[in-house]
Formats: structure tokens, sequence, C-alpha cells
């Protein structure tokens, strides 16, 4: 009877479960089905300012009484002219705040570049973001704006100094509505000039002078030149003290899917390729150069030289520092990057070999066709966010102020004191919440070019200093006149030039100008190599940008910059990072063939490429119609 | 104690029993304060992320939270069944489980036979230990020593060379045809020793008044061995393979993740390791990386369930 019972009842709560189930399903269950399509968001106006408030004596106000800002900060490699042990904690820059601004600034979440975004998300999904946050990640912003987690910042748009705002306002108008929706305003976009992420190639200059050989300007000639490198490896090893089996002629990292610096973008670049971009067609349409045609032929080269040897045979294990290490340690011929790789790491290379030196060209071009470096059509970097939580919404224009003025000022020394001094511990890529001025750099490379040539002209040696007044008096009149002239030219130079620029670039520039050759350089003379060949020299990193800027030289754009799309956010991870950079890997190492690329295509697309990509031309339109109007 | 007792014979039956009930729990107070902060860390720790579960049925975005992702039914599975790395995964995940799995058990008996007939036990102990020594090592170090070795330039390589100098060097760790050996074969140079102590230790309560009837009867070692030693530590070889069924779905993701790249993605990337990839180095998709886990899950309670119904079936082992 018991047993029974328990049947029963054990049938009747099935028989409910099933029914229960089974209504759901037939007259509740709306099956899901994934947004394909793409929405224009509508980014409004700015809000008016607010009538009779005096903006401008607000910009870098004190608060009355001290307010507490709960921050996130990248803790970068530090610079070497940067005080050791800088740390975002104890950077300087918290204690001008604190100074300035009354603004106490806490650290919630700190990473390192490799875990940053991590970090940053884990924050986000405990529902414990900071106050304000810095964000490269498109993704990010679309998700915490979609939820309503970040504050209006339209408001706090006109706390930004003049500079700023013209720069967002009539320099570079296409940035802001990329953070705007309906009239709010979700972040403060970081714009930086598009095309300081040209690359160019970098090439042992001694290696060249050993093999007698010259830069070469098609990849023909490049790879003719791995294979030079590789047939002297030991007349390099035996006039640069490297082990000739170690000798690597092109070094490129594992994550084939990065466009920075030492990666494999350059080469691909110069085959009109580029990881993840858009580039447009001859039909009008936007296209994914991950599969297009121009990416199989840099694998098929990439593959060619690979097994040549020319590029390096465990690239597929080394991240970016180990390849920064084989360069330090002189093992390392060529590599592709970008402007500034001689103040960075090449610039080892020079100090720790003696006789080492580098030559940079454009990209080598293929088949004929010229090739261009890769740019984003708008370069927006990342996103300057505040959470909806934050009560002072308008203290990160002014932290964004205060940064601005702290670095661009040519009397900062005298307004903020000792601190804003890198070797006092301030560090611009530690500070949490910036925007930096995006052309200031062009003016500043044109001007430091200027005085130099100018100073070499009117006879200035290393030597020369700035004299007191007693000192000055002391000379003879002939003297105090040429004196007088040559200071006119120094102070031509902003003061964080001459502390950079002059203290460090101009023994080696006056050196070069003597015609030493680097070997009988000084160690204090070799020191101004990295600024040099960025800054100075009429053929350094940045000039190619300044041209490229201007226009005297030509790029190829990448031309999608929008939001990630609904497909993007869904399927990108696997497709361009998974799928591509293993089907990539494979293709240049050789255990898959060329002909494998076509399958790679074809998964790519079943696996959500082909609404990417349509998705992609729909903004692409709405783009170009805005552009009409 | 004799005044209760009293004291409980003037009570009713009903007034009695509560009385003990109070006691009981008067005795047993300590013990389950004892036991209170396992349980707490317990349900903290396991039992309440159990509800992080939802995250594989929706659309899920950290911004909006659990309580406010989209629910998106068994989307997250369909694509997750779609995608072709998914059932590469799955393979390789259950193939080189298996078969480390079988390595491990067949060599550590053996080992565990050889350890036993070694004649001096000062012998036996030291190459004991030396065996057992990387069971304490971790992945993430002993991984990145077998990424130098393996790798252009590394160890293996140079004793190739050695031994062939015409030999092209190979990249073992970028190569499909080399990368379950290694994994399975450094993986077994890890656990073999833990697993022979094991068996060792079953072997020791094998009564020896046997080896000395066989002695008289006049078996030689090899039969002591096969007659003998085998059939005595049957139960726990039997119990040993029975439980690591539930362990089919555990290829090791410490070790694969600390070994593996994208070029071997083929034949060495597994569940685990997918899954931590979707969630925290290619992308953020949470959900996805969820609906693998829940899927993984799924199968290894299954396979569990099946181990230990067979072991209580042959063995009359429980633990629950």
């Amino acid at each position: 009877m018991m047993k029974n019972k328990k049947t029963l009842i054990a049938i009747i709560a099935a028989a409910v479960a099933v029914v229960l189930v089974a209504g759901y399903f037939i007259f509740l269950y709306e099956p899901y089905v994934p947004d394909s399509g793409y929405h224009a968001v509508d980014p409004g106006e700015l809000p008016e300012k607010v009538a009779g408030f005096d903006y401008q004596s607000e910009m870098l106000k004190p608060y009355d009484q001290e307010i507490t800002i709960t921050v996130a900060a990248i803790d970068y490699p530090l610079e070497s002219n940067v005080k050791q042990g800088t740390t975002p904690y104890n950077q300087s820059f918290n204690r001008i705040a604190k100074e300035v601004l009354n603004i106490n600034l806490e650290y919630t979440v700190v990473g390192s570049t490799a875990n940053y975004d991590q970090r940053l998300n884990l924050a986000i999904t405990a529902n414990e973001e900071p106050d304000m946050f810095y964000t490269t990640d498109p993704k990010t912003f679309a998700d915490l704006r979609d939820n309503g987690k970040l504050a209006d910042l339209g408001p706090s748009f006109w706390y930004l100094n003049e500079e700023l705002q013209n720069v967002y306002l009539n320099v570079m108008p296409e940035i802001l509505p990329n953070a705007m929706v309906e009239g709010k305003l979700y972040a403060f976009p970081m714009a930086s000039n598009k095309y300081e992420s040209a690359q160019k190639l970098y090439i042992r200059k001694d290696w060249l002078d050993i093999c007698n050989a010259q830069a070469p300007t098609t990849i023909a000639e490049l790879i003719a030149l791995g294979e030079t490198f590789l047939a002297n490896k030991d007349k390099i090893a035996a006039a640069t003290g490297v082990s000739a089996s170690s000798i690597i002629p092109l070094s490129f990292h594992k994550e084939l899917m990065w466009t920075g610096t030492a990666s494999a973008s350059g080469l691909m670049q110069a085959h009109g390729a580029s990881p993840n971009a858009y580039f447009l067609g001859e039909d009008g349409k936007l296209y994914a150069s991950n599969t297009s045609q121009e990416m199989k032929n840099a694998l098929a080269t990439m593959n060619t030289m690979y097994q040549k040897g020319i590029i390096d045979k465990s690239f597929n294990t080394k991240n970016v520092d180990m390849v920064y290490d084989d360069i330090k340690s002189g093992k390392t011929g060529m590599l592709f990057g970008q402007w500034w790789l001689p103040h960075g790491e090449i610039n080892n290379t020079v100090s720790n070999i003696p006789g080492a030196d580098w030559v940079c060209v454009d990209l080598p071009s293929y088949n004929g066709q010229a090739s261009l470096p890769v740019v984003k059509r708008v370069a927006l970097t990342g996103y300057n966010c505040v959470s909806s939580k934050c009560q002072y919404p308008e203290a990160a224009a002014k932290l964004i102020n205060l940064f601005y003025d702290v670095y661009y000022n040519d009397n900062a020394y005298e307004i903020y004191g000792e601190d804003v001094k890198p070797e006092n511990g301030f560090f611009y890529n530690m500070v949490p919440i910036k925007l930096w001025n995006s052309i200031a750099s062009i003016e500043e490379y044109k001007r430091v070019n200027a005085v130099f040539k100018e100073a070499y002209a009117a006879g200035m040696t290393p030597a020369w200093k700035v004299l007191s007044e007693s000192e000055r008096n002391a000379l003879s009149e002939q003297d105090r006149a040429k004196y007088d002239s040559q200071l006119a030219i120094y102070n031509k130079l902003k003061t964080r030039e001459k502390d950079i620029h002059w203290k460090d670039g101009y023994d080696y520039y006056y050196a070069v100008k003597q015609g030493k050759s680097l070997k009988d350089m000084t160690a204090d003379e070799r020191l101004g190599w990295g600024i040099y060949h960025c800054m100075i020299d009429d053929n350094c990193g940045y000039d190619q940008v300044t041209k490229l800027t201007e226009g005297v030289l030509t790029a190829k754009f990448d031309e999608f910059y929008g939001p990630a799309t609904s497909m993007m956010q869904e399927k990108s991870g696997y497709i361009d990072t998974t799928l591509s950079a293993s089907t990539y890997a494979k293709i240049i190492i050789g255990t898959a063939p060329i002909s494998s690329f076509e399958d790679y295509v074809k998964e790519y697309n079943a696996n959500g490429g082909d609404v990417i990509i349509e998705q992609v031309n729909q903004w692409y339109q709405q783009q170009w119609k805005g552009e009409e109007e | 104690m004799a005044e209760l007792i009293n004291e409980n014979l003037t009570l009713s039956e009903e007034e009695r029993l509560k009385n003990r009930k109070r006691q009981d729990i008067k005795m047993q107070l300590p013990l389950h304060l004892m036991m209170a902060p396992s349980v707490i860390l317990g349900l903290i720790f396991s039992i309440v992320p159990l509800f992080g579960i939802i995250i594989a049925f929706q659309k899920y975005s950290p911004a909006a939270g659990i309580f406010n992702s989209q629910f998106v039914d068994f989307y997250n599975f369909k694509r997750l069944f779609a995608r072709a790395d998914f059932s590469q995964a799955l393979f390789n995940t259950v193939y080189i489980a298996v078969w480390k799995i079988v390595f491990t058990t067949v060599l550590s008996i053996v080992l565990a036979l050889l350890l036993n007939e070694m004649v001096t036990k000062r012998g036996q102990k030291w190459i004991q230990t030396i065996v057992f020594l990387p069971y304490f090592l971790s992945w993430a170090l002993i991984g990145s020593i077998f990424v130098e070795i393996f790798s252009v330039d590394g160890l293996a390589n140079k004793l190739l060379l050695s031994i062939n100098p015409n030999a092209e060097k190979i990249d073992f760790l970028a190569r499909n045809e080399y990368f379950r050996t290694i994994i399975v074969g450094t993986d077994l140079w890890k656990n073999l020793g833990y697993q022979a102590v094991v068996f060792l230790a079953s072997i020791a309560t094998v009564d020896p008044s046997l080896y000395e009837a066989a002695k008289v009867d006049g078996a030689n070692k090899w039969h002591q061995c096969i007659y003998i030693t085998i059939p005595g530590i049957m139960t726990m070889i039997v119990l040993t393979s029975v439980l690591n069924i539930g362990n089919i779905m555990n290829a090791g993701f410490e070790q694969i993740l600390v070994m593996y790249n994208p070029l071997v993605y083929e034949t060495g990337d597994i569940l685990d390791t997918m899954s931590y990839r979707e969630a925290m180095v290619v992308g953020t998709d949470y959900s996805l990386s969820t609906a693998i886990s829940l899927f993984k899950s799924i199968i290894s309670c299954i396979f569990f369930v099946i181990s230990y119904k067979l072991a209580h079936k042959i063995n009359g082992y429980t633990i629950f």
C-alpha cells in the first residue's frame, strides 16, 4: 500500500513536470535568435554650456573638501629615465592631484599590460568598478554603456581645457560621436595620431656593412638579404661576438594577430594585408583582410622565408619580451616596428654591442605594387570612462586638464615643482586618466630638428651650457654677443625638450655631424642614439609620421573603427584570434599547405565571418551617408 | 548520570524520547561545531557558485551581471556544437585522458612489482623517493622546463644532433604528431611514482605466509609474482581502474595550458583549455566558457556515477 502510494505520487509529479515543460515549450518558448543586423546609433548633440558659469576658472579649481576617487591604472614597465621603484600607488602624480585639485586618488584596480583588462573585467563583474578607468576594449565600453554603468560626461565636457575641446570639436570631429548616444557622452575617447602606428623595417646596419649588402626595397630583395645574412653568419659572428648558430635574420613573435612592434604584421602590411583589418575593395565594399588574397600571399612569402631559415625558427614559442631579448643580445638582424623603436628596445643593442647600429627603411614592396603602411582610418585607441556611481564626474575632466598641463605646459616645473620630473617619479604611462595632444609631437619634432640644425650651424658644442649672469658678464663683448645668439636658439626649445632631446641627444648629433663613427663614440655620445633616430634626424622614425600626416606619404587605411558589432562580440574571439592565428602559424611553419587557406576561409565564414562583414558594410554605409549629408 | 536515569524512569515514553534527543544534541554539539567550518566553506565555495551555471544559458554581460543578462536558452550550446574546434577538443580530452590512465596504471603496477623485488631495502627507498619527487612539482614550473627541453634549441634536439649530426632540428611542441606523446609521457614521468607507491603499499598487505608456502611448493620469483602478488593486489588494481573512469574528462588542464600553442590546438586543445581561452585569453565570452565547463561537468558526473556504481558492485567500495 505504502509503496503504491509512493509510486502514484511519483507518477503524478512526473506528469505535472512533463505538462509544465511541454506547456512552456508550446506556449511561452521563443527561441533566441542572435542579432545579425547592424543598428545605427544616433550620437546626438553635446549639451549646451550652462550660461553664466565660469568654466575657465573651474578647469583646475581644487575641491573645497578633499574628495576620494577610486581609479584603475596599468603598471607599465618603467622607462629608463623614470625613478626606479615608481608604481601607480607611489607615483608623483598622486601628490600633484592632491595638492592642486584636493583629489585623493585611490587605486582599486592595478594590472600589468598583460592582465589589466582581465582585472578590470573582474571588478566590473563584481560590481566594484573604480570611479574612473581607462579601457582600450570597445566591447567593454559598449557593454558598460548599454547597461547604464557609465556616467554622462556631457556636462563635464566643458570643464576640459580649450585645446582639448578644440581637438574634439574641430581637429578630429569624428572621434567624439563614437562615445555618444543621443546627446549623452559616455567617455572621453582617447584619440592619437593614426599615423604613429605606421610600420617600418629596421635592419642592423653593421650587418649590412659586413655583408656588403644594401637595404631591400622589394620582398624578393628582403628574402635575398635574409639569405645573405645566413651565408655570412660566420663573418657576422666574428665581427659582433654573437654565436653564428644563434643568428636570426628576421624576428617576430608568436602573437600573429597583433599589429604592434616586433609582430608579423609589418611583413603582412608589405603584402597589403593586416590582421583583423577591413579594407575598401574595388567594388566599394569593405572586405576582411584576414581572409584576403593579400593575406594568402603574405603567408606564402612567410612560409618561404621560414623554410629558408630567415624567419626565427622558434617564433611560435616566443612572446614579445623574448624577441626583445634576442634583439638586445644582438641575435636579430631585422624586425618590423613603429617610429619609437630606436628609443625603445633596439637602443639596447647599440649600448650593449660595440659597433652595433640600425637603419630603418620603408616597407619592401611586393610584386611591383607600392607597399603602404596600414593605419586605422580613425585612431580611437581607448575610452576614459567614469562610473555612474561616481559623485564627481567632472573630476575626470579636471584630472585630464591637470595631466595635460603637467605634460605640455612649458612652465610646469615652476608651477608644480620638481614632482613633475620623471626622475622624481612622474611616469606619464601610469597616470590613470589622461588625454594626449595628438598633434603636439609633430610640432615637437619639427622644432627640435630645426633648432639642432641651427645650433650646429651657430657652432654650439655639447659642452655649451647656460651661463649664470656673472659668468656671462665675464665674457668678452664679442663672446657675449655670440653666447646671446646661441642662448636664443637654445631657448626655442621647450623645457621638456631641453631636458630630454638636448641633454641626451645633442652629444650624439654633434658627433655624427663631425663624422665620428658609432664605434669611436664615447658612452655619453652613444646615449643619444635612440632619441636621435626617433625624433631628431631628418630621416628618423617621426619623420615618416610627419610626412604621412601632412600627406607627403600615403598609407593604406583600415576603414572600420566603429564599436564592435553584435556578431563581432560573439564570434570574433574564435575566428579572428584562435582560428586565424593557428591557421597562419601552421601555414608559415609548413605543417599545413598553403592550399589549406581556402578551408580556413570557409570555416571563417561558416562561423560568423560572413555576417560580420555584412554588419561592417552596413556600418560603413551609415558612416558614408553621414559624410554626404 | 544515575540521577538522569532515575528521572527518566519516572517520565512517560514520549518525554523520555524528548529528553534523549536533547541529550544527544548536547553531546553532539561540539562535534557539529567542529564540522561547521568545513560545511560553511563548502557551501560558500562549492554550492553557492553552482548558481553561476545560469551564465551558460545567458548572453552574459559583466556590466549587466547575472541577474540582468538576457536569457538565450540553449543558444550557447548550439554555437558551441557548431564549432569545429569543439569536437576536436572533446576528442582530445578523452583521448589524452584515456592514454594517461592506461599508461599510468599499467606502468605503475610494473614499477611497484619491480621495487618490491629489490633486494636492498635502502636502494628501494632511494628509487622510490626519486620517482616520487616529480609528483610534488607544479606544472607551471616543470611545464616551462619541458617547453625549453623540446624547443628547437633545446636539450632534445641537442641529443638528436649528437646521435646524428645531419638530422634536421625538430620543433617538437609545434608538431601535431609529437604533441600528445609528449603530454602523456611527461605526465607519466610526473605521476608514476605516486601511483607506484599506492600499489606498493597494497603489496605490503599481502600475507607473507603465502610466499613461504609457495616457496615450499617450489615456486620461483616469477611464479610468486604472477600467482600471489598480482592476485593479492587485484582488488586495488580494479578499484583504481574503475575510479579512474571518473577522470576520463580530466586530461590535465595546467599541463596543457603551459605546454601548448596555437599550432597544436588540433591535437592538444582540451575542453578545459578551450573554456579558459574563451573567457580569459582571446575574449571575454563567459557564457560560452561556462557552457563548455557545464558540458564537461555533466559528462564527468555521469562517468563518476558509473565508476562508483561499478566500484560498489565489484569491490563493495562505497564513499557515499
